[in-house]
């Protein structure tokens, strides 16, 4: 269990962090999701497949607290760490816009989109991970990227 | 990095390189069970938490059928009517002053009794059946927190996900999706996962005068399609009209969000569409609702979020003919953004009014219509904080604690509020908790 942690904690919070945009909530979600699996250690066929498991338990556990954090404010507008130069700047507020979108779009569509562009995984992982078909995966992330670059047009 | 996906891609991938190596905190399994070793005391305390080990298993119904479904659960001991349901006050937990927690036994003070007395005698709350699933919906006395009837989503639904309530104490109405149970896997789990997808349907839930038997029965409204996701309701304060936040991902444009308004007892719909900046927005968490209505049944709040991440507050006329929305309706109210930084406006003019963000979505109008009641947590607001509708100043500002505000009286003066640990009644800056209200992590309407 341990070492499934320190192997894979870093890449899972990292996961969360892109969906959530609070690094706190992040933290606990991966905590959780490794709690859970501790709780049903004895009961895995395959232990191999534990990553697999607690990737979905991180993606459940995003969506559980996107649904069920008090947010303060009206979003987690996500902030990153202060940068001095401009054209770090500039960088980072294209970053901005384009997580901000991200974090609007509904909350399958997000999570497709993440799997896709962050994790790089193809359609039948993330099929396998969000428990859909690859059919799903396909029109979700068609009407992801539209709603996206319809978001991304607006703050033009 | 010139496509959509690039910019994708790239803003992930900085993102989440935020995070460095060597900064997460270690794994911490402390009172965590393994499987195969759960005691007694730890499945009894889960039960207990569930709320099944406090009921008999036969006093829980089930749902009959997909078409008209009435379904009566027991009355445990409380009310046979709404007024006996009130006075149940006088025999619920006594609060423990600074606490926000009730003593179980205690006699309430006078003070809280009427507290307890002034806002409605029954709300309906969503049972959670895990996994973010609500598969069952309680009707509770407000005074008490007793439990008088619980149904259960008809099938082919098996989760409630929204409800909401009109001014007479009696009439609901809860929308209810399938959602889709994740195969067991190879690690032998059974996950179950909202299906985004699914479609929604509307009932309306009919309490009886004792609020000891519910009636949900299916509503004329269409069925909302997998490709319209519903972002929470506002029942009108006659029960004759239900206003739906709606994100559409099909025609006219994907992603574009609106307000749809239906006659209830036809089914007839009205719709406005949001072709402006931002996007209407719905509820992001269990607690309130992102409409609201004034009491002449005709005017609803709605809030927008723009591009920029700060909120506005319209009122839209729902008499009006539907269409877009893309110019601006009636009254207009710009919360500061979320870091706190402009203030209020209104009309667009430049508003001279305290720096202020908001804590939750729910920001609810006055039945009576002077007011805009919101939780703020501003450096000068912090609180719930009532502004004057006409005027857009702050007329009030009180309990700092407070979360979310979920249901207001004609004028504000009296409201239900939640905090970080319970809901209750507020009343001149006075907090009273409602009794058993502590295991609310759920949505509820008054």
């Amino acid at each position: 269990m341990t070492a499934l942690y320190e192997a894979h904690a870093l890449g899972l919070v990292r996961l969360a962090y892109v969906m959530l945009g609070d690094r706190a909530a992040a933290e606990d979600v991966v905590q959780e999701a490794f709690g859970g699996l501790y709780r049903r250690w004895d009961q895995l066929s395959d232990a191999d497949r534990a990553l697999q498991y607690v990737r979905s338990s991180v993606l459940n556990g995003c969506r559980s607290a996107l649904r069920h954090r008090r947010v303060q404010g009206i979003q987690a507008v996500h902030q990153p760490p202060a940068v001095s130069a401009e054209t770090a700047a500039l960088v980072s507020e294209e970053r901005r816009e384009v997580m901000r979108a991200l974090r609007r779009l509904p909350g399958r569509q997000r999570e497709v989109l993440v799997l896709r562009f962050y994790l790089d995984q193809p359609e039948a992982a993330i099929a396998q991970a969000m428990g859909i078909s690859q059919s799903t995966v396909r029109s979700t992330a068609h009407r992801a990227l539209a709603a996206l670059g319809r978001l991304l047009e607006e703050t033009r | 990095m010139n496509t959509l996906e690039d910019r994708i891609r790239a803003a992930v991938v900085q993102t989440a390189e935020e995070i460095a190596p060597g900064s997460i905190r270690p794994l911490s399994l402390q009172d965590q069970v393994p499987s195969g070793r759960r005691t007694r005391a730890g499945r009894a305390a889960k039960a207990g938490r569930r709320g099944s080990a406090r009921w008999p298993r036969a006093l829980i119904p089930i749902a009959a059928a997909a078409s008209v479904i009435a379904v009566v659960a027991a009355s445990l001991a409380i009310t046979g009517n709404l007024s006996e349901g009130r006075s149940a006050a006088a025999r619920a937990h006594a609060v423990r002053p600074g606490t926000g927690r009730s003593q179980p036994g205690k006699i309430l003070s006078a003070a809280s009794r009427a507290a307890l007395a002034s806002v409605p005698g029954f709300y309906v709350a969503m049972t959670p059946g895990g996994m973010g699933m609500n598969n069952r919906a309680q009707v509770r006395a407000t005074a008490t927190g007793a439990v008088l009837a619980t149904v259960a989503a008809p099938a082919p639904y098996n989760t409630f996900s929204w409800v909401t309530a009109a001014a007479d104490d009696r009439t609901f109405v809860v929308a209810a999706q399938e959602w889709t149970p994740i195969p067991p896997g190879s690690a032998g789990e059974s996950i179950e996962q909202r299906d985004d997808d699914s479609p929604t349907k509307f009932f309306v839930l009919h309490l009886s005068s004792g609020g000891r038997t519910a009636r949900l029965s299916p509503l004329p409204i269409p069925v909302q399609p997998g490709s319209v996701w519903v972002d929470g309701i506002a029942l009108s304060p006659d029960g004759s009209k239900l206003a739906v936040v709606i994100s559409s991902t099909a025609a006219p444009v994907a992603g574009s969000t609106g307000i749809a308004v239906y006659t209830v007892a036809t089914g007839a719909r009205k719709k406005w569409v949001w072709l402006g900046h931002g996007a209407v927005i719905g509820n992001q968490k269990p607690w309130g609702s992102p409409l609201s209505w004034a009491a002449d049944g005709r005017t609803l709040a709605f809030q927008i979020v723009p591009a920029n991440g700060a909120i506005e507050v319209r009122l839209l006329d729902t008499d009006a003919p539907g269409g877009t929305m893309a110019s601006r309706l009636g009254v207009e109210w710009k919360h500061g953004d979320v870091a706190g930084a402009s203030g209020v406006v209104i009309n667009g003019g430049s508003g001279a009014n305290p720096a202020n963000s908001l804590r939750s979505y729910n920001t609810l109008i006055t039945p009576d219509g002077t007011k805009i009641v919101c939780v703020t947590a501003g450096t000068t607001v912090n609180g719930v904080t009532e502004f004057d509708a006409a005027t857009a100043r702050v007329v009030s500002d009180t309990y700092p604690q407070a979360t979310d505000v979920l249901w207001t009286n004609a004028s504000g003066s009296t409201l239900i509020v939640s905090n970080a640990s319970t809901v209750g009644v507020l009343t001149g800056g006075d907090f009273t908790p409602l009794p058993d209200s502590s295991d609310l992590g759920i949505m509820s309407a008054w």
